[in-house]
């Protein structure tokens, strides 16, 4: 088993959205795990990235105005 | 004939089970209402036109979702023409886009309890966060809408983009930068303090 590279904080944060977005190879991913698990500032910056992650997702939500629902059912009443 | 009343039937209500999702990624592909509610009357459209070739009905949201970027992405591109990829600005520009709101909560403040960041995300409306994404240059608000919003990997809001992978990454990473920047701001005109600033207004009502 090939032995698991120790990465500096700066390393970490080079890939740190790419970590967020699930994007990295395996490998890479559990080194900066490895990484996460024994640095504090590293794990709260990724947690904040997460969260606000979360909230941008949450835009994508958005309650239909009644104008919007009308004209999709005046369109479908022509098919 | 029955069958098709049926097959109708199933698309109206699948459609409006959807509705809110589909008209708030197209709110945000679109950053415009009206944009919005025209996008989403042709993805319903197209859907229709084209629910013959859909071969697993499981695969319907996924499909109708598709639709709806590819038709955005078309008009997009159709109205943006040759114009200027503001993607591909200089180095310099590159280096400016990248802003930390972490970095900037965790300067030293007043007036701050707890763990800033958190106190930060807690107090974010909705509203702020829609404002500072709608407030992007397009190539940016696309590829942060694609990927976080609608969940597209980069190798598929790539091929959604048809530009190289690396071009959807560099326009996330920035995006992101200028987003954490725009929201940054908000909350200064909304009333939060550096130290810096409270120091100042902390001497200035001192020396009064």
């Amino acid at each position: 088993m090939a032995e698991q590279q120790i990465l500096t904080c700066e390393q970490v944060l080079e890939h740190l959205f790419a970590y967020v977005d699930q994007e990295l190879a395996s490998e890479k991913e559990a080194e900066i795990d490895h990484h996460m698990a024994r640095c504090r500032s590293c794990y709260s910056r990724a947690e904040f990235e997460k969260r606000l992650k979360a909230r941008i997702m949450e835009t994508g939500l958005s309650k239909a105005p009644e104008r919007v629902r009308q004209r999709v059912r005046s369109l479908l009443e022509k098919f | 004939m029955m069958e098709e009343t049926e097959r109708r039937r199933c698309f109206e209500a699948d459609i409006f089970r959807l509705m809110d999702r589909l008209y708030g990624r197209a709110l945000r592909l679109t950053a415009n209402a009206a944009d919005a509610e025209d996008l989403v009357a042709d993805t319903v459209a197209k859907a229709w036109a084209k629910l013959g070739e859909l071969r697993d009905l499981q695969c319907f949201e996924t499909w109708l979702f598709r639709i709806l970027t590819n038709t955005f992405i078309s008009a997009w591109r159709h109205r943006r023409g040759s114009g200027v990829d503001v993607a591909a600005d200089s180095d310099e520009e590159r280096e400016s886009d990248e802003f930390s709101l972490f970095e900037q909560l965790h300067q030293p403040f007043l007036l701050w309890w707890g763990s800033p960041e958190h106190e930060f995300l807690n107090n974010a409306l909705r509203e702020d966060m829609e404002k500072a994404l709608d407030s992007l240059p397009d190539e940016f608000r696309i590829a942060i809408v694609l990927i976080i919003v609608e969940g597209y990997t980069y190798a598929e809001a790539a091929e959604l983009l048809e530009v190289p992978i690396g071009t959807v990454r560099s326009r996330l990473n920035r995006g992101r930068g200028l987003l954490q920047r725009a929201l940054w701001e908000q909350a200064k005109e909304a009333g939060l303090k550096t130290e810096k600033e409270a120091s100042r207004r902390l001497w200035q009502s001192n020396k009064s």
